[in-house]
C-alpha cells in the first residue's frame, strides 16, 4: 500500500493558476509602458547652453558683442542687453560621441578688449569644473570688456564751390585710442582721403546697402591717441534719392593680436578682401543718419 | 492519489488516508516520504540534499525543485531521517513525526561543510575556480531572483569594488578596481561578448532571469580567460533547469516604464528546455525649459531580449546533478533608442548561438569543447541635416574553445586552446560640415582579427604537515596569444583607398604565479593566496584605425605596441561561528591588497570637428588598492549585514578618469517567513578626471595644451528591495517593490538626470 503525504496536483489549483494568469494578463501583462507614471519630462540639458551677460565699461549698449567658442567654432551674438545664449551640439553630434577637452570662449567686440573663459566639456556636456560659469552653464558674473578706442563719424554740408557747382556732402571719421597704440586695417588712403566706407540707405523702411571703395585692398594704420580720416562722398542733389535717410558705416578692421583668426571665418567675413559681409563684424561706432539738406 | 478529486472527496480522503496511515504504520508496512525542503528563512526550495535513513544505506535526494521521495520499507519507531547539505545544519528527524510534515526547513549555516554529500564527490565547482586563486565572487542566483534587480548592471553596483556608469541610452559600463570599462571581460558560459571595435561590453544587455550565477573575478589575475582582462571578468552562467514550466511577469517603474516576460520550461527525460521572450520600454522627455528646443522632446528606449537554451545530459550524479551535458545556447537583444531632442536614433541588436559539451567523452573525462557565433550590429543616425551622421558597425566573430583537465595525486593541470576569428564591418559617414576643409581618417573597411590563445594552469598540492591549514597549493600558469589583424575594402574619407594601419602579428608570452592556503575547524574557516603575474592587452580594432597623436609630450610618443600590466594581489578570508552567542551566528572578514603597474597603457582623445581619435601612449601608470568587506550573521542567519569599503590610489587621472577613489557599501539582508528584505546603502567618492585639450592659440608655452581636473561630486544613497513569494502547491505567485535612490529625487549628473529616484514593481506568476 502507498501512502502519498502531499496532493500535488487538484483542479482548485489549477483554476487558481487560471484565474491569476487572466488576471495578470487582463490588467498589465505585456506592459512596456504605464500610465501610473509619467515621463517626467525630467531630462534637462541647461547645460547644453553656455550663457551670460556681457557688459562694457563704458556703459554703451552691450549689445552685438560676438560669443565664440573656439575649436567648436560656433558663435552667437548678445542681444540688446548683453545676454548670450550659445547651445553646443548635442554629445552625439560630436566626435567620438561626445568630446572632452578645455575650450576657450571668446568675448569679441572690435573696439574693445576681448575678454575669454576656459569651457570644460566632458563627454561631449559642460562641466562646471572652472570658476567662471555656475553649474548651469551661466556665467556668475557679467563679463565686462574694456573699451580701446572710439570711433566717431561727422557729416557736414558743402556749399557749391569753384569747380564744384553743386552742393555736397562731407564727412570725417575720428578714431580715439585710449591706452595702447591700435593697429586698424582700413581701404587705402588716396590722396589723404579714405578710399572707402559703406553707406546706408533707408528708404520707407527698405534699407539698401552700397560698398563705396576705389581700391580692393587694406592697408594698415597704427593709431595712438587722436586721428581724423577725411572721407569723400559723392552725394549730390543729383545723387540723392528724395525722402530717403543716410548714414555713413565706417570700414576698418582693429588687430587684435593674439585672437584666433578662425574667428572671423566664424563671422563670414575675409580680412584680405573688402565686400558687404564686413556688416557681420562686431564694431561700435557713432555716425548720425542724414536727411541730406539739398532743395 | 491523482488529480481528479474533487475538494470535498479530496478532504474525506485525506482521512481516510490518515486512518491508513497509522495501520501502515503499525505494520510495517512501505512508506512513501514525499515533499519539499526549504531554507528556513527564505522558504526557498533546496536542491540536492541528501536524505538519509539513518544508520541504513537507504537514501535519496533532492531534486532541482528542491523535492525529494524516498520509498521506506523496513521501519520502526526509532527510525530517524537525516537531511544533509553542505550549506545547512543536519536535520534529523523521527520518522514518525516526519509524516505530517509538506515542508522540510533547514537552518543554513555560515561555513559550509567541507565534504559531505554521500553516494557521489562533491559538486563540481564553477569554471572559475578551475582558474588561478584570486578574489572570485560568486552570486547565486537565489541572491538576486525576485529581488527586482532590472539588469546585471543594477545587481554588479551593489559590490564595493565596481563602479557602473550608466548613460542616457542605457547603456551601462562596468569598471572593475579602478580600471576601465574595456579592461572587463564579460563571458556568457564561457564565450566572450566583448566588441571586437573597441572591447567593450553594454551591460544593460544582460538580464539576471534565467541565470544560474554571475561569477566575477576581480583583479588581472586570470590565464583562463584571457590575457585582457586587467582589471576583472565577469562570466554570466544560464540557468539549465527550471522549477516552473511557465512562467509570466509584468514590471512597471518610473519613468513610464514596463518589462514583460514569458518564460517557457520542459524536461524530457534528460533533455531539459527553455525558452524566454522579455520586452520592454522606458519613455522619458526633456524638461520644457530644455535650450535646445523646437524638436520633440522624447527619449524612448525600448527592448526586446530571447533566449533558449537546449540541454541534453548524457548522465547524472547520484544526487540529480547533470552530467556530460551537451547544450545549445541562443541569445537574441534588440535594443532600440531614439532620442527626439537631439534627432538622434540608435538600433543594436546583438545574437549569440551557442553549442558546448562538459564532461566526458568515453574513457576521456573533464573535458570542455565549445564552438559559438557572436554578432553585434549597432546602426546609429543622425537626422540632423548639418551635419549628417551615419555609423554602422557589423561585428561579427566565430570561438572555438577546447579544454582538458587532468587530475594526478600531487597536482592538476588544465590545458586550454582558444580561438576566435572577428570580422568588423565598419561605416562611418560624416556630414561634409564636420570635416570640410581636410578629410580624415576612413569612411568605410572590413577588419579582421584572429586571435589564439593556449594555456596551461598546474596547480601543485603540497602537503600542509598542520590539522588545521588543509590545502597548500602552488600554482602557475603559462599563456601565449597570437593576433593577427587585417584589412580589406578600405575607403578612405577622401575618397581614396588605402591601408589604414600594416598588417599587425602579435606574439606575447605571459606567466603568472600564486599560493593559496586554506583550513578549517568545526567553527572556523580561513584563506590566503598571493598572486603575481602579467598580462598583455592587444590594441583594439578601435585603436587601430586612430592615428598618433603628435601633440604629444615626447616621452608618450605614440605606438601601437599592446599594453602591458604587471599585477600582484594579497588576499585572505576568515568566517568565525559563534554557536554560543545569542544573536550574533557568525562573522566573517575579507580583504585583499593590489598592485597593477601598466604599461604602454592607451590614452585617446578626439578633436573637435575630426572623426579620428587620436592616440598617446603612457609610459607608466599605477593603481593600487585596499579593499575589505565585513559580513555580519545574525538571528540564525535570518539579517545579514555586510560592510564592504574599498581605496584605490591611481595614478594617472587622464588615462583612468572618472573613478571614484573610495568606494564604501553597506548591504542589510532580512529573509523571514519568505519575506525577503534588501538594503543597500552605498557611497561614492568624487570621480575625478584629468581633461585636456590643445589650445587653438600657439602662443602656449607647454606645447598647446591646456589642462583641467574636473570632478564630479560625491555621492551616498540607499537602494531598497522587498519581495515575496506565495506559494500555493504547484504555483507560485510573486511580487517585489523596490526604490532606487531613496534619499536624493533627482541628482543631476551633468545636467543629466542619472542619478535619480526610481520606482519599480514587479509581479508574477509560475507554474
Amino acid at each position: 500500500m502507498r501512502f502519498i503525504f502531499l496532493c500535488r496536483r487538484s483542479p482548485l489549483n489549477r483554476i487558481f493558476f487560471l484565474l491569476t494568469f487572466a488576471i495578470l494578463a487582463l490588467f498589465s501583462w505585456n506592459c512596456t509602458s504605464n500610465s501610473l507614471t509619467d515621463d517626467g519630462g525630467d531630462i534637462s540639458d541647461k547645460t547644453q547652453s553656455l550663457k551670460g551677460y556681457i557688459s562694457l565699461n563704458d556703459h554703451a549698449s552691450p549689445e552685438g558683442v560676438y560669443v565664440w567658442l573656439e575649436t567648436f567654432g560656433i558663435g552667437t551674438y548678445t542681444d540688446t542687453i548683453g545676454y548670450f545664449q550659445l547651445p553646443l551640439p548635442p554629445p552625439s553630434q560630436q566626435s567620438g560621441g561626445g568630446l572632452d577637452g578645455v575650450f576657450k570662449l571668446y568675448y569679441f567686440f572690435a573696439n574693445y578688449q576681448y575678454e575669454t573663459s576656459d569651457v570644460i566639456i566632458r563627454s561631449g556636456t559642460f562641466n562646471p569644473a572652472t570658476s567662471d560659469f555656475d553649474d548651469n552653464a551661466e556665467l556668475h558674473y557679467p563679463k565686462i570688456l574694456n573699451k580701446l578706442i572710439d570711433i566717431d563719424i561727422r557729416v557736414w554740408c558743402v556749399p557749391p564751390q569753384p569747380g564744384h557747382e553743386e552742393e555736397s556732402m562731407a564727412a570725417e571719421m575720428i578714431v580715439q585710442s585710449y591706452g595702447t597704440p591700435v593697429s586698424l586695417r582700413i581701404p587705402s588712403m588716396i590722396q589723404n582721403w579714405l578710399s572707402g566706407f559703406i553707406l546706408k540707405r533707408t528708404k520707407n523702411d527698405d534699407v539698401t546697402y552700397q560698398l563705396i571703395t576705389q581700391t580692393d585692398t587694406l592697408t594698415t594704420q597704427e593709431v595712438q591717441g587722436r586721428h581724423v580720416f577725411q572721407i569723400q562722398m559723392n552725394l549730390t542733389p543729383s545723387t540723392v534719392e528724395q525722402d530717403a535717410t543716410y548714414q555713413i558705416i565706417p570700414y576698418l578692421y582693429i588687430d587684435r593680436p593674439g585672437m584666433p583668426t578662425e574667428i572671423y571665418e566664424s563671422i563670414g567675413i575675409d580680412l584680405t578682401d573688402l565686400s558687404l559681409d564686413y556688416l557681420n563684424y562686431p564694431i561700435r561706432y557713432e555716425s548720425p543718419e542724414f536727411l541730406p539738406p539739398f532743395e | 492519489m491523482n488529480a481528479g478529486l474533487s475538494i470535498n472527496f479530496k478532504h474525506v480522503c485525506l482521512v481516510i488516508l490518515l486512518f491508513f496511515m497509522s495501520i501502515a504504520l503499525a505494520s510495517g508496512e512501505e512508506i512513501v516520504l514525499q515533499g519539499k525542503i526549504r531554507d528556513v528563512n527564505t522558504y526557498q526550495e533546496i536542491p540536492f540534499v541528501n536524505i538519509l535513513i539513518k544508520d541504513t544505506q537507504l537514501g535519496a535526494s533532492s531534486d532541482f525543485a528542491g523535492r525529494f521521495k524516498l520509498v521506506v520499507s523496513e521501519w520502526g519507531d526509532d527510525t530517524v531521517v537525516v537531511f544533509r547539505h553542505i550549506s545547512y545544519d543536519f536535520y534529523e528527524i523521527a520518522l514518525s513525526e516526519i509524516k505530517d510534515i509538506d515542508n522540510i526547513y533547514l537552518q543554513p549555516r555560515v561555513i559550509p561543510f567541507p565534504d559531505i554529500e554521500v553516494g557521489a564527490k562533491a559538486p563540481k565547482p564553477p569554471d572559475i575556480k578551475k582558474d588561478l586563486p584570486q578574489t572570485v565572487s560568486v552570486i547565486e542566483s537565489r541572491a538576486f531572483q525576485g529581488r527586482g534587480f532590472v539588469d546585471v548592471g543594477d545587481l554588479l553596483k551593489t559590490d564595493h569594488s565596481i563602479q557602473v556608469d550608466e548613460k542616457l541610452s542605457g547603456k551601462k559600463s562596468v569598471s572593475i578596481r579602478g580600471g576601465n570599462p574595456d579592461e572587463v571581460i564579460v563571458l556568457y558560459d564561457g564565450v566572450k561578448l566583448n566588441s571586437s571595435y573597441d572591447n567593450v561590453f553594454d551591460f544593460s544587455r544582460i538580464d539576471v532571469e534565467d541565470v544560474e550565477r554571475f561569477e566575477i573575478i576581480k583583479g588581472s589575475n586570470t590565464a583562463l580567460y584571457g590575457s585582457e582582462a586587467f582589471s576583472g571578468v565577469v562570466n554570466v552562467v544560464p540557468k539549465i533547469r527550471q522549477d516552473y514550466k511557465i512562467k509570466l511577469q509584468q514590471r512597471l517603474g518610473s519613468y513610464d516604464s514596463g518589462n514583460w516576460g514569458l518564460h517557457l520550461y520542459q524536461n524530457i527525460d534528460r533533455l531539459h528546455a527553455s525558452y524566454s521572450f522579455k520586452q520592454g520600454g522606458v519613455h522619458r522627455a526633456f524638461s520644457e525649459d530644455s535650450d535646445l528646443g523646437g524638436r520633440g522632446n522624447k527619449l524612448d528606449n525600448t527592448t526586446d531580449r530571447h533566449s533558449a537554451n537546449l540541454v541534453y545530459s548524457f548522465s547524472q550524479t547520484k544526487n540529480n546533478r547533470l552530467k556530460d551535458n551537451l547544450s545549445l545556447s541562443y541569445l537574441r537583444n534588440d535594443l532600440d533608442y531614439d532620442n527626439q531632442h537631439y534627432n538622434e536614433k540608435v538600433e543594436s541588436s546583438d545574437q549569440l548561438i551557442s553549442l558546448r559539451y562538459d564532461g566526458n567523452i568515453g574513457s576521456v573525462p573533464n573535458l570542455v569543447a565549445s564552438f559559438s557565433h557572436y554578432s553585434l550590429e549597432e546602426d546609429q543616425t543622425l537626422d540632423r541635416t548639418d551635419p549628417r551622421l551615419n555609423r554602422d558597425i557589423k561585428d561579427r566573430s566565430y570561438h572555438f574553445r577546447l579544454e582538458k583537465g587532468f587530475e594526478f595525486s600531487s597536482f592538476n593541470l588544465i590545458a586550454a586552446y582558444q580561438y576566435q576569428d572577428a570580422e568588423l564591418d565598419y561605416l562611418d559617414e560624416v556630414g561634409e560640415t564636420l570635416d570640410k576643409d581636410l578629410p580624415q581618417g576612413v569612411e568605410s573597411a572590413i577588419l579582421t582579427r584572429n586571435h589564439h590563445g593556449l594555456v596551461a594552469i598546474a596547480k601543485l598540492h603540497a602537503p600542509s604537515g598542520s590539522d588545521l591549514i588543509k590545502t597548500f597549493d602552488f600554482d602557475i600558469s603559462l599563456r601565449h596569444d597570437r593576433v593577427q589583424d587585417g584589412q580589406k575594402d578600405v575607403v578612405l574619407r577622401t575618397g581614396e583607398s588605402g591601408d589604414l594601419f600594416s598588417d599587425q602579428d602579435w606574439n606575447e608570452t605571459t606567466a603568472k604565479f600564486s599560493t593559496y592556503m586554506s583550513g578549517y575547524s568545526q567553527n572556523l574557516s580561513f584563506s590566503a593566496h598571493v598572486t603575481y603575474g602579467k598580462n598583455v592587452k592587444f590594441p583594439t580594432l578601435f585603436q587601430q584605425i586612430s592615428q598618433p597623436d603628435f601633440q604629444t609630450q615626447p616621452q608618450n610618443r605614440p605606438n601601437l605596441d599592446s599594453e602591458k600590466n604587471t599585477g600582484v594581489e594579497l588576499g585572505g578570508e576568515v568566517t568565525k561561528v559563534t554557536e554560543t552567542h545569542p544573536f550574533i551566528r557568525g562573522f566573517g572578514f575579507s580583504c585583499a591588497y593590489i598592485q597593477n603597474n601598466y604599461d604602454n597603457k592607451f590614452r585617446t582623445r578626439y578633436a573637435p570637428g575630426s572623426p579620428v581619435a587620436l592616440y598617446e601612449n603612457v609610459q607608466n601608470a599605477n593603481i593600487s588598492g585596499l579593499e575589505g568587506i565585513f559580513s555580519l550573521y545574525m538571528f540564525r542567519k535570518k539579517l545579514t549585514l555586510e560592510l564592504g569599503y574599498s581605496h584605490y590610489a591611481i595614478s594617472d587621472k587622464e588615462a583612468f578618469p572618472f573613478k571614484s577613489d573610495n568606494k564604501g557599501a553597506m548591504n542589510l539582508i532580512l529573509d523571514h517567513a519568505g519575506y525577503s528584505l534588501y538594503l543597500h546603502g552605498f557611497y561614492e567618492s568624487e570621480q575625478e578626471g584629468v581633461i585636456r585639450s590643445y589650445s587653438a592659440q600657439p602662443d602656449d608655452p607647454d606645447g598647446y595644451v591646456s589642462k583641467a581636473l574636473v570632478s564630479l561630486s560625491d555621492y551616498a544613497n540607499i537602494d531598497f528591495h522587498f519581495s515575496k513569494i506565495v506559494e500555493l502547491s504547484d504555483f507560485k505567485i510573486f511580487a517585489n517593490f523596490s526604490v532606487r535612490n531613496i534619499l536624493d529625487d533627482n541628482e543631476e549628473l551633468e545636467g543629466l538626470a542619472i542619478r535619480d529616484r526610481r520606482f519599480y514593481l514587479t509581479f508574477g506568476t509560475q507554474y
